[in-house]
């Protein structure tokens, strides 16, 4: 890949990049620095790669797995980031800027019970929407693993749901 | 996507959620049908899973409800623009290093060479000596004079009376026959048979290996040094 066709065909992604890195870190800085980290990678090889047939799905691809590395490799941030927005207040008030409903309360306060090791799969599979091979990935369960703590969880979650009810 | 899944499809997608089974494009899909049908889902039990999965969007927000921050374009095109520069001062400092290794490995090779030759030049003079003290004539400073004799020890000699700069002949007082005269046999070598003497030169060459063991000590440390010294100069220029 030429630097030309670098710069006409990876840069204008970095948008659709940011938007999954943002979607999957949760957090402005960290999805940015994510972004310069990927695209600086990749121009740093750019010479040895060949042009991409689908760049957006190239792209989208290099920025997801960077990110679920960076959650591998510092999971403590960003679980930090995801408790922080477990703060969120309990009903809408006039002073804050996000409303959730009572169901979405009720899955966050479940979440914040379970184990750590439970929490972590479904936080990822909640908040990042990230694959049972990523989140194996990212916290070193095997997918068998993240498949049945996934089954029990969402179950459990419906079953609240409906006492609730 | 609502078109595309009627309601047994979506029963299966929920059977494969609850078994932990779907992947993330299959649960979007199933949320977006809830989100765009307006079928009574209640005769189909599945009000509470519409209820779910509506809460789950609410926590995980899309691609379009996040901001691009200003800073970033700018950040990613100086990537691009600054990088090159980076690239051929990373190169030249590459090269300046080599450079500079290849330097200093080449003057430790001339300093272990150099010091080597100097160890070892040493090593030959005292057989040299040794046939100086058995074959050559005796002067005032020679060990086997009269002096050492008596006193039977062998004298601190300075260092550059170690290393005279010529064999003097020497008449040696020993009862073996002067073979000078044989032509086949270097005029300069005499057989000693005489015990004492042969003790004292054998003392004396052991105190010259002494000697020479000291200096080659003083070569290893100063060696030592010299390497030392430049690899602090390597750090300085790495630096």
């Amino acid at each position: 890949m030429t630097d030309g066709e670098f710069k006409r065909i990876i840069l204008p992604n970095y948008r659709q990049m940011y938007a999954t890195a943002f979607a999957i870190l949760r957090d402005s800085n960290d999805a940015s620095d994510a972004v310069q980290d990927t695209v600086s990678a990749l121009w740093q090889k750019h010479q040895r790669l060949e042009a991409p047939e689908n760049a957006q799905s190239f792209c989208n691809r290099t920025i997801r797995n960077h990110c679920i590395d960076r959650i591998r490799q510092n999971s403590n941030r960003y679980f930090e980031k995801i408790d922080s927005l477990y703060q969120y207040p309990s009903e809408s008030t006039a002073d804050s800027e996000v409303s959730l409903s009572s169901t979405a309360i009720l899955i966050m306060n479940y979440l914040t019970k379970i184990n750590i090791r439970h929490r972590k799969v479904l936080t990822l599979s909640i908040f990042s929407q990230l694959s049972n091979d990523e989140i194996s990935v990212a916290t070193g369960e095997s997918p068998e693993n993240v498949r049945v703590i996934l089954s029990r969880g969402r179950k459990l979650i419906k079953e609240l749901l409906k006492n609730e009810k | 996507m609502k078109n595309n899944l009627n309601i047994d499809n979506l029963r299966l997608l929920l059977h494969k959620y609850y078994e932990g089974e779907t992947s993330p494009d299959e649960e979007k899909l199933i949320e977006c049908f809830f989100a765009e049908t307006d079928a009574d889902l209640n005769s189909q039990n599945m009000a509470l899973d519409k209820e779910l999965f509506s809460s789950i969007a609410e926590l995980c927000p899309g691609p379009d409800d996040c901001d691009i921050p200003d800073h970033l374009a700018d950040r990613i095109t100086a990537i691009t623009e600054s990088s090159e520069d980076l690239f051929s001062s990373k190169n030249k400092k590459k090269w300046k290093i080599s450079i500079t290794y290849a330097a200093v490995a080449a003057c430790i090779c001339v300093a272990v060479t150099n010091g080597i030759r100097w160890l070892s030049a040493p090593i030959t003079e005292p057989t040299h000596n040794m046939n100086h003290l058995a074959a050559t004539p005796a002067k005032s400073h020679t060990l086997l004079n009269e002096e050492n004799s008596k006193h039977n020890v062998m004298p601190e000699k300075p260092v550059a009376e170690l290393n005279p700069p010529a064999p003097e002949p020497r008449q040696v007082k020993t009862k073996t026959e002067n073979v000078t005269d044989q032509n086949n046999i270097n005029e300069n070598y005499v057989e000693i048979t005489d015990p004492e003497e042969a003790e004292k030169i054998v003392l004396e060459i052991g105190r010259l290996l002494a000697v020479n063991s000291q200096k080659t000590n003083e070569a290893i440390q100063n060696l030592e040094k010299t390497i030392g010294e430049y690899k602090e100069l390597t750090k300085s220029i790495l630096k």
